[in-house]
């Protein structure tokens, strides 16, 4: 919302010169100032001045020398091309040192010889537009015909000196959407009086015209007002109306539409005008039909549906209501009878017929905030009150006003007590009443009424808001907490922490994606169509494809990111991730049905384009160590191939007994080539829930051995496709609790072996907890070991 | 014997003396003091001599041996010291030649600036909750009071799920959420992902982040959410920033504040990164309006409380002087090495 200063003080007298200060202030009280800017700065000594004379240029045909009284002793000698100057006429004199915007400075110079001193100005080199100063002519020097004096500042003949403030008004405070309103805000702030606007209705009384409404949808209009006038004369609205209406930001059109929005503007209350000759029979206001059009006040073709709510007569839609007006229905320079509206429109409807058309405008604007039906007839009084002053016509004709609400001010029971208790203040009853006075409250005996136009005060707490905002929120004493209990961990936020700095001292850099993917990405990892990652849950308004379903696994968030890396050349990349998969699955939460389950991932994703420092073994090596430190047993690695996105031959499976804690491996070579990656990427997809509910984060001490340890190789020849692990398996079942560590060194497939068999060596650490192990002992351990694996066709080397 | 003791003694001093390594050390020790050792066999021919020479040989003999202790003592710490001297000397390496490195990563410079500042919240008493991002537009709205028809839930800001749910657009559904199925005292910090249908641009993204904070107990007032926050800053940002609050409005709390924190830029004298100001907005908080705790069935005639969000993304960026959003998104692995 811009604020004019020059129309500011219509209503209050804020003693305060300092913009900055006015700013600072409006700011701590509740009108949060955006920014604020001080108009004519860039033009400086520019002055009215008079053509007495104008003569030829003795050596150029195109030039003439205009004598110029600026007021001063001296007239100036002033040069120029332009062909609309005429003796007497009155003009925007840019004296030697002048500035005019951009940054252009005027200086004494000879033109063909002739000396000159100074430039008449254009509308241009004043920075100012055409419909500023309508009957200009725009490409010749401006001819004012304003009531300005020889001599006078342009700045303050034109109007041009103003200081304009940008407010963010909150969507509590529809009132300050309007000038009256931050005048109400800035006389509270500085306890001065404000100057209430008195509003005229004796032109209502007359009915000398006929004006008719028929049908006004209840529902979506709360009052609806016209007001007629007749015998119009359209011209250009004074130089003072202009220029407050150009000050915060609204293009003047012509006297009548220029009132609309200047009371719009002062009041807060939108109107429109409509040319009364071009209505045909009664107005309604009623939803628009399907396939109804209207071409609107911007020329544009505006289809309509039936969720609009439009002005209409008896033929033709006149306007989409609180939107925009139609083209036909205009005020043209030729309209000679006027028609008035003033009214509110339900809020909601506008704005979503406003956002539906792409057309929000300051009008809609206001209406989406919901306005207040006791403003309307202030509109049409001050819209009838301008009529006058600027001599358009009578303002006396026929109103009609249809009211389908009723409004009363709030009023609120005064709890001194609580007031201070939820601000933590000591303010006395009086101090408090004052306060709120400032602002336009009533005491009443135990209550206060609210204004009529704060429909946001309804409670306590709100009028403690309003009090506190006076007094200043800065005023208000800072106190420390009161003791309370220690903050309760959160274990699985913990652990999800603990597991990032597992992934990170593992060399894993974490990275944040995108929760919304692409359905393109089922394709592209190969998924069949009854595949159940293709269950998605979808976002019914997406922003475009690309983020229109909640992922189902992190892996395409992962691969992405993986791709981003090696577009940029990034030789060798870890990542690892946390964040949901979102499978869709229905369950019944406190609240009703709920079809997603979020579920914590942990994705750890690599490349290396040279593939030598990663592999499959690096990357297994990694996260087993890493679920070994977070406190997870037992767990086991089982090939599977049938992933569509990943290597048949290099994935497995993480299990702990039947359970799934999710999968490792290779990707595909044809998903990478789909995301553009290179051969050797790797990913691991852990659900972070399951590892949460199987980790053992208990430790307990165990004690140190108190024997020594034996150490023996065992080299084995087996089949080369017997899994290692089932060759671990074996020794670990035969040597129980006789066995501390386990490590295989070695395997070896070539000539040293038989076609189709490999060697696989173990290194064995041998402990007992209860004494020391002697040779013959362990022989006994490893025959029966070698018995055992010899069952299964696994022989010693 | 007398001369034949010195002559030993001479040539035991003279051959220890000369001797650089450790081994002949051990022979002269043997030549001269072992079982068959010159000066043993010298002291075992002491019974043969005569009653009055015996006290003066044999303490010769005595003095003589103890000197040659002595002395092999001493060579042996010269030979060793010196070995040493040159083994260090062979195992001399360039140091500045540069470390074999283990391969660390590093945390999101989000989820650092998130872990930093639950601590910091944590350490005031305020445990940490989560909360789902599909969410009830219960909690996301109604609950929070912002009623049906408010342009807050237009479908233009929201993302929709169904009819009834939607990604959460704040952390403040976490609020409705806790204090329906708690009692108060109250103090949760949540921290988490919402969405807003926003193009992404350096500023703007349709995910980011928030935390959201809540404290509900008896006798809470905004001298307390002044302080609580104001510490917060000052913990953050650094023991210098200042504060201060400004009237805002927020539909589920009353009064409703915003508060600014001095430049971290310029120090509030005024620059380009707070628009000449002085300050730069935070957060927005409030105390907790009566209507949101009594729709989640706590009495607001008994309890009060305030509650406040800022956005961590922002924050983040602020911390690590990062100019574009993006990046936090683009996980480019140059970008995450330098947290």
């Amino acid at each position: 919302m811009l604020l004019s200063w020059d129309w500011l003080k219509d209503f209050v007298d804020v003693k305060c010169n300092d913009v900055k200060k006015f700013c600072e202030a409006m700011t701590m009280s509740g009108s949060k100032v955006e920014s604020f800017e001080e108009l004519g700065q860039e033009i400086q000594n520019v002055v009215v001045g008079k053509i007495i004379e104008i003569k030829k240029h003795p050596d150029a045909e195109k030039l003439v020398i205009c004598t110029v009284d600026i007021g001063a002793k001296e007239s100036l000698k002033i040069v120029t091309g332009a062909t609309n100057v005429f003796e007497s006429a009155m003009v925007p004199v840019a004296c030697h040192n002048a500035r005019l915007p951009g940054g252009v400075k005027i200086k004494k110079t000879r033109l063909r010889g002739v000396q000159s001193e100074g430039m008449l100005c254009s509308l241009k080199e004043l920075g100012l537009q055409l419909c500023d100063f309508p009957y200009a002519q725009e490409d010749g020097i401006l001819i004012l015909k304003e009531d300005v004096h020889v001599g006078e500042d342009i700045l303050t003949a034109l109007k041009l000196k103003d200081v304009v403030v940008d407010f963010e008004i909150t969507s509590n405070r529809p009132d300050c959407l309007s000038i009256l309103g931050l005048a109400r805000e800035a006389a509270a702030t500085y306890n001065i009086a404000l100057e209430e606007p008195m509003f005229n209705v004796k032109q209502f009384e007359n009915n000398k015209e006929k004006l008719e409404v028929k049908e006004v949808c209840e529902g979506l209009c709360k009052r609806y007002m016209l007001h007629k006038i007749s015998d119009v004369q359209v011209s250009y609205s004074p130089l003072w109306l202009r220029a407050r209406l150009k000050a915060v930001g609204i293009r003047p059109v012509n006297n009548i539409v220029d009132i609309t929005n200047y009371v719009m503007i002062e009041l807060g209350q939108p109107m429109h005008a409509f040319d009364a000759d071009k209505v045909e029979g009664a107005i309604c206001v009623r939803k628009a039909h399907v396939g109804e059009e209207l071409v609107t006040l911007d020329g544009v073709l505006r289809e309509l549906d039936d969720s609009m709510l439009v002005i209409a007569d008896e033929k033709k839609v006149l306007a989409i209501a609180g939107v925009m007006g139609g083209l036909e229905s205009e005020i043209t320079a030729g309209t000679k009878n006027v028609i008035f509206e003033s009214a509110v429109f339900d809020g909601t409807s506008v704005r979503q017929t406003a956002k539906k058309l792409g057309l929000r405008s300051e009008s809609s604007a206001r209406f989406e905030k919901g306005l207040l039906i006791y403003n309307c007839p202030n509109a049409i009084a001050r819209a009838c009150e301008l009529i006058e002053k600027l001599d358009i016509a009578d303002p006396i004709g026929a109103t009609i006003d249809i009211v389908n609400v009723q409004e009363k001010p709030n009023e609120i029971e005064l709890d001194c007590d609580e007031i201070n208790n939820l601000l933590g203040t000591t303010l006395t009853i009086e101090e408090i009443a004052n306060y709120l006075k400032w602002l336009g409250f009533e005491m009443l005996e135990d209550t206060v009424r609210a204004p009529i136009f704060r429909t946001d005060i309804e409670c306590v707490a709100d009028l403690a808001e309003e009090v506190a905002r006076l007094f200043g929120y800065n005023n208000i004493p800072s106190v420390p907490l009161p003791g309370g209990d220690i903050a309760k961990p959160n274990d699985f936020e913990n652990f999800k922490n603990e597991l990032a700095s597992l992934a990170v001292a593992h060399g894993f850099y974490e990275t944040v994606t995108y929760s919304m993917v692409s359905p393109k990405h089922f394709e592209k990892l190969l998924l069949e169509e009854a595949d159940p990652l293709r269950n998605c849950v979808e976002i019914k308004n997406p922003l475009g494809e690309d983020k229109s379903i909640m992922r189902t696994t992190t892996i395409p968030s992962m691969l992405e990111t993986l791709n981003k890396n090696m577009s940029q050349k990034n030789e060798r990349v870890c990542l690892f991730d946390i964040g949901c998969a979102y499978k869709k699955k229905e369950f019944k939460d406190e609240n009703g049905k709920r079809v997603v389950d979020e579920r914590p991932m942990f994705t750890l994703g690599a490349y290396d384009i040279e593939g030598r420092n990663i592999d499959f073994f690096v990357f297994k090596g990694a996260i087993e160590g890493i679920l070994d430190k977070i406190g997870i047993r037992n767990y086991t690695f089982e090939a599977v191939s049938n992933l569509s996105f990943m290597h048949p031959g290099r994935t497995a499976k993480i299990k702990i007994d039947e359970l799934e804690l999710g999968f490792i491996g290779q990707l595909h070579p044809t998903v990478a080539k789909n995301y553009e990656l290179c051969k050797n990427v790797l990913v691991v997809e852990l659900d972070i829930k399951t590892m949460f509910e199987l980790a053992e984060t208990k430790k307990v001490y165990k004690p140190l051995p108190k024997y020594p340890a034996v150490l023996r190789d065992l080299a084995l020849v087996c089949d080369k496709n017997t899994p290692v692990a089932f060759i671990e398996s074996i020794i670990k079942q035969e040597l129980k609790n006789n066995l501390e560590e386990l490590e295989l060194f070695d395997i070896y497939e070539g000539v040293q072996v038989p076609l189709g068999k490999k060697s696989v060596a173990f290194n064995l650490k041998l402990r007992s907890t209860e004494k020391t192990l002697d040779d013959e002992y362990i022989d006994k351990l490893i025959i029966a070991v070698l018995k055992n694996l010899e069952s299964y066709d696994i022989i010693l080397r | 014997m007398r001369d034949i003791i010195e002559k030993i003694k001479n040539m035991a001093k003279k051959e220890i003396s000369e001797a650089s390594n450790i081994k002949v050390l051990e022979e002269l020790r043997v030549k001269y003091l072992g079982k068959k050792g010159e000066i043993t066999q010298k002291l075992k021919e002491l019974s043969a001599v005569s009653a009055e020479l015996k006290p003066m040989l044999g303490k010769l003999l005595n003095d003589v041996k103890r000197d040659i202790e002595e002395l092999l003592t001493f060579q042996m710490e010269t030979v060793r010291n010196l070995a040493l001297k040159e083994e260090l000397e062979r195992e001399r390496i360039d140091v500045t030649i540069p470390g074999k490195r283990c391969m660390i990563g590093a945390r999101h410079p989000l989820n650092a600036t998130t872990n930093e500042i639950v601590r910091i919240f944590s350490s005031m008493g305020f445990s940490v909750v989560a909360g789902p991002e599909i969410e009830w537009e219960k909690y996301n709205f109604d609950m929070l009071n912002i009623p049906k028809n408010h342009p807050a839930r237009d479908e233009s800001d929201t993302f929709f799920i169904s009819d009834e749910l939607a990604l959460r657009t704040q952390t403040s559904s976490v609020q409705a959420r806790y204090m329906e199925t708690h009692k108060p005292p109250i103090r949760i910090i949540s921290p988490g992902r919402v969405y807003r249908i926003d193009e992404i641009d350096a500023t703007h993204s349709p995910m980011f982040h928030q935390i959201e904070g809540l404290i509900v107990e008896r006798g809470i007032n905004m001298g307390h959410l002044k302080h609580t926050l104001d510490a917060f800053a000052r913990a953050f940002y650094g023991e210098d920033t200042k504060t201060r609050f400004r009237p805002h409005h927020f539909q589920f709390t009353e009064p409703s504040a915003e508060m600014d924190m001095s430049c971290f830029n310029c120090g509030g004298a005024g620059c380009r990164v707070c628009k000449n100001e002085g300050w730069i907005e935070l957060l927005g908080c409030g105390m907790v309006h009566p209507k949101v705790l009594e729709m989640c069935g706590i009495d607001s005639n008994e309890y009060t409380g305030f509650a406040f969000g800022m956005g961590l993304d922002r924050a983040a960026m602020q911390k690590f002087a990062i100019n574009n959003l993006k990046l936090f998104f683009e996980n480019d692995v140059r970008f995450l090495k330098q947290f």
